[in-house]
């Protein structure tokens, strides 16, 4: 039942204007392409011609092969469905009714609603999470919520195309995110071709599968994003290069962002960094420049002040050290392409899987297809301990990391428990254990255990830096070192974890700076701590931050002042399993703020990210939004010690392999759907 | 609902033809009513009692019903056409046209023909405006909500006062006592012919508009997301405007200009029970019909046995009623 929508030769305009000429484009089931292009030049009327109305002056637009203009009003609204840039929705109505306007093209003269139309509505007030709104008035409802109301009629209408006008242009952050989410999720799931009008850079590339860039009425370029959005590109479609992108190339795998795009390192290794594959989705060769102009014209410019909205990262030579050699592969989308194909395919109602479905796809393009590689799993556990935790920040004395440390030796503690399960490779990382561990080991076997002591616990951070610059560049060094060497052991895949009382301190001291947030939205009991002392904690944080004061664009600088040596560590694996194409499995809060911390340092390390499960930790979720994470599990864990993450190892394995094992509906000799 | 409706409206009816400056028992109504429609024996019930509930009382009240009914109707029509609450029947130049048909019949002295053609030819002049109207906010193919009011106030103004010039003028030439009982809205004239006059030109376009309500809703996004939403816009919004004037054109010629019930009755129900056209029809279908009944007989009685035309009373009360629920409604939603 997958749609494909084919535009040939288009060519529309007004009286006394030509605004498009000579369009060509196609979009699939399952696709999300993204129109950009500088005002006026035409993405307005381009979805005109699309939604049938406009008259285009040549060409044609076909769906599924008949063509747009022959199809009778109610005959298009169930194949297409359009979300325009304003909308009126008249006060009084509540959201179901509303939604259920949707099943106006199926509905008859009486307009009584059959059992259909109702599922249908269900269907599409779960699937934009606004089932608890469905008796509200439309003007009680915020800015977001009538926009997921729109986007939810739209879905009631259960078309196979779905035209969106700068969906996300009234939202905040959060709702861009879970808008483009919900749509991402229904283009997979349900197969919908998706063309959405963009002004958002950093949305197109995160969200869509394909970008065409229109200029003055043409079709400049068409492709995958990571292609698409380079300086030079950008600056043919919109006539100015684009402020952020002053001091390298664009990456698509920016996490996601207020509206605001992530710049790619200016240190050396970044032009590195920026090769790749040709640009071979290019439609017209006269505009084509290669990706080598798009570096050279845009000289590197170190350590520049930033002058754009949104929190940039600001480089420094220290960032260039840690960075040395770094080169993350962009996602594969062919292979998410593929997968996504394949998902349909298989011996299953399509969506039947739900999230492993989605997941599956996901790390397909991590992987570049090859999904065996995970079923080969590493842990690694980070332990060090903190100053802060003299401040009585936790319900346990700083002498319990390294006791910890020895039960995980001796295959006691949780994580052991789940590794040996797993048949995991373990490894427990002493990057800073206050007392020398070796008079507590004692008798104790310690082939898991690495000695890469950087010094002895972080300092405490309510009175001086947790860490001096270069301790955080070895810290980060020994999480590179010790990922690279899990991937010697033959890893395909690697859940983090950490061990350090009073850790939950410094990491929400690292999240609410990256952030901007107040300390007392990210502080949560950590190991268990009441209310009172959940307050004090907070405050020493907030106190911390007002004494440091840590750049926000330099995470370095935050792991310095406020981060710790486990943290750091951890940011440095998440570096070099991202550049390897290893993907990093999450655990609970402490790994979500080294990965703040990496993917400000390198945007694209997100995009081999996978959040295991949601802490109870308040400063998660805050988070997991900022770094375009929704995570796989929600039992309360909130253990440390990359548990979490081994819980989930299962769940990501089994989507691994159902989507390399099941058969197709074709190899299996069964009837799809019905036409 | 559909069973509290109907016997609200039989109450009304009833109640209505029974008061009066001769008030005359609801068992005496029903046995008039039942010898004019199955022959039976009248017995008992004096003759003044019948020709008063026969012909004066029950054409009055049927009249009034039905244009009650056309009014709210038209409004509810309009509101949702033209996404503006302040829409209301007379709008789209009806009135004007309306009332300037019905002083040039006057003075020309045509009225002496017959007691028919004062509404005949204020039928005639509504049409004729709403038409010019809708034909003057044609454009490229549309008809936008907006170029269809401000064409409608140009032009009703043009009309009004073209109406008052005639008015003027011809003061003491011709009689304008019963001209101006009729523009400010009267049921004084109704009889059986009126009722026969313009009965179709209002159950005919009611029960049309009963099937319309889903797409009424629909064109509350406004004609671009209603035709996202499959509603041919460009054929519906003609049919709605011709139905809307239709019903507004037949309620002036039945009752003169009545203003307010078609602008507040479906407010009141759309404060009452929301805004689902498909509900809301016909329940302002009822309310409206009821509402004028009751003004209308409010209007007979309280001043008997002097009138006070029926357009008085529904703004006399039915503006306090209307403030009293607007609120009521918001103290309970923003509580």
């Amino acid at each position: 039942m997958s749609v494909r929508l084919a535009v040939r030769g288009l060519s529309a305009g007004y009286p006394g204007r030509d605004v498009l000429r000579d369009i060509d484009l196609e979009v699939e089931g399952g696709e999300i392409l993204g129109v950009l292009g500088a005002n006026g030049s035409g993405k307005t009327t381009l979805l005109r011609c699309l939604a049938a109305q406009l008259a285009p002056r040549a060409g044609s637009v076909t769906v599924d092969g008949s063509p747009l203009r022959g199809m009778g009003p109610r005959q298009l609204a169930r194949r297409l469905a359009v979300v325009p840039q304003q909308y009126e929705l008249p006060a009084g109505f509540t959201v179901a009714e509303l939604v259920e306007m949707g099943r106006n093209p199926y509905l008859g003269h009486l307009g009584r609603a059959t059992a259909a139309d109702e599922a249908a509505v269900e269907g599409a007030l779960a699937a934009l999470g606004v089932a608890a709104l469905r008796r509200r008035q439309v003007q009680e409802l915020s800015g977001g919520e009538r926009q997921m109301t729109v986007l939810a009629m739209a879905l009631a209408q259960q078309p196979g195309l779905l035209l969106l006008d700068e969906p996300t242009s009234h939202l905040d952050f959060r709702h861009q995110t879970r808008s483009m989410e919900a749509i991402r999720d229904l283009a997979d799931r349900e197969g919908l071709a998706v063309i959405a009008v963009l002004h958002d850079l950093g949305l197109a590339a995160r969200h869509c599968d394909r970008v065409a860039l229109l200029r003055s009425g043409e079709l400049l370029a068409c492709g995958p994003p990571e292609q698409l959005l380079t300086a030079a590109l950008l600056r043919a479609c919109y006539g100015v290069t684009p402020a952020f992108l002053d001091a390298a190339v664009f990456t698509a795998a920016e996490p996601g962002e207020g509206g605001g795009l992530r710049v790619r390192g200016g240190a050396p290794a970044a032009a590195a960094r920026c090769g790749g594959r040709p640009p071979a989705a290019w439609r017209r060769p006269r505009h084509s420049l290669s990706r080598e102009d798009a570096i050279t014209t845009e000289r590197p410019q170190v350590g520049r002040a930033r002058d754009g909205r949104g929190p940039r990262a600001a480089f420094t030579d220290m960032a260039a050290t840690v960075l040395a050699g770094l080169e993350i592969p962009a996602i594969d989308a062919e292979a998410r392409r593929i997968a996504r194909r394949r998902q349909q395919q298989l011996l299953k109602p399509p969506g039947s899987l739900g999230r492993l479905e989605t997941l599956a796809v996901e790390l397909a393009g991590m992987t570049g297809g090859d999904l065996d590689r995970l079923q080969r799993v590493a842990f690694l556990v980070f332990a060090a301990d903190h100053g802060v935790a003299a401040r009585g920040v936790s319900a346990y004395p700083a002498e319990v990391t390294g006791q910890m440390v020895r039960s995980f030796l001796r295959g006691w503690a949780a994580i052991s428990v789940l590794a040996r399960a797993d048949g995991a490779d373990l490894r427990v990382v002493d990057v800073g254990i206050g007392p020398p561990l070796d008079a507590l080991l004692a008798g104790c076997s310690t082939e898991m255990l690495v000695r890469a002591r950087v010094r002895s616990g972080s300092r405490d951070l309510t009175r001086e830096p947790a860490l001096r610059p270069d301790e955080v560049a070895e810290a980060i060094a020994v999480g590179r070192a010790q990922l690279a060497a899990a991937a010697g052991r033959g890893a395909g895949i690697v859940g983090l974890g950490e061990m350090g009382i009073g850790n939950t301190t410094a990491a929400a001291a690292v999240v609410a700076a990256i952030l901007g947030s107040e300390a007392a939205a990210v502080t949560g009991p950590g190991t268990g701590i009441d209310a009172a002392k959940v307050a004090a904690k907070a405050e020493l944080i907030a106190a911390a931050l007002r004494l440091h004061a840590p750049d926000p664009t330099d995470p370095l600088d935050v792991l310095a002042k406020v981060g710790g040596l486990e943290i750091a560590a951890l940011t440095g694996a998440i570096l070099e399993g991202a550049a390897r194409r290893i993907l990093i499995v999450l655990d609970g809060f402490i790994t979500a703020a080294a990965a703040l911390a990496a993917v400000a340092l390198a945007p694209r390390c997100a995009d081999y990210l996978i959040a295991s499960h949601r802490s109870p930790e308040p400063g998660h979720d805050l988070a997991l939004a900022r770094l375009g994470l929704r995570p796989l599990l929600d039992l309360g864990l909130r253990l440390g010690e990359a548990s979490g993450a081994a819980v989930a190892m299962p769940v990501i394995r089994a989507a691994a392999r159902l989507h390399v094992e099941m058969a197709t509906f074709e190899q299996a000799g069964v009837s799809g759907v019905s036409p | 609902m559909a069973l509290a409706s109907v016997a609200t409206l039989v109450l009304a009816l009833a109640v209505a033809t029974s008061v009066g400056s001769v008030s005359i028992p609801l068992r005496s109504i029903q046995a008039i009513v039942a010898h004019h429609l199955f022959r039976t024996p009248l017995d008992g019930v004096p003759a003044s009692w019948e020709a008063i509930v026969w012909q004066v009382r029950l054409p009055r009240v049927l009249v009034a019903l039905l244009v009650g009914m056309a009014l709210s109707v038209g409004g509810a029509l309009y509101q949702s056409l033209l996404r503006n609450p302040l829409a209301e029947p007379f709008l789209l130049g009806v009135s004007g046209g309306a009332g300037f048909a019905a002083v040039l019949v006057t003075a020309t002295g045509l009225t002496a023909l017959g007691s028919q053609v004062l509404p005949l030819g204020a039928f005639a002049g509504a049409l004729a405006a709403s038409g010019l109207i809708v034909a003057l906010s044609r454009v490229g193919g549309r008809l936008p909500a907006a170029n269809l009011i401000l064409a409608g106030v140009a032009l009703g103004s043009l009309l009004s006062a073209l109406t008052a010039f005639v008015l003027i003028r011809g003061q003491g030439a011709f009689e304008t006592s019963d001209l101006l009982g009729w523009l400010m809205g009267s049921l004084a004239r109704a009889s059986w012919p009126t009722l026969r006059l313009i009965a179709p030109y209002i159950v005919v376009p009611l029960a049309a508009t009963l099937f319309l309500g889903r797409a009424m809703n629909v064109m509350l996004l406004g004609d671009a997301q209603a035709q996202h939403l499959g509603l041919a816009v460009e054929r519906i919004k003609p049919l709605m405007l011709g139905l809307a004037g239709v019903l507004a054109a037949a309620s002036v010629a039945g009752a003169g200009v009545v203003g307010f019930v078609g602008l507040i009755v479906p407010h009141a129900v759309r404060l009452t029970l929301g805004p689902d056209n498909r509900l809301l029809v016909p329940v302002a279908a009822v309310a409206g019909g009821v509402f004028l009944v009751a003004c209308d007989t409010l209007g007979r009685v309280v001043f008997a046995p002097a009138e006070v035309p029926v357009g008085i009373v529904t703004a006399l009360f039915g503006a306090p009623f209307f403030l009293w629920l607007l609120r009521h409604q918001r103290g309970a939603t923003t509580a």
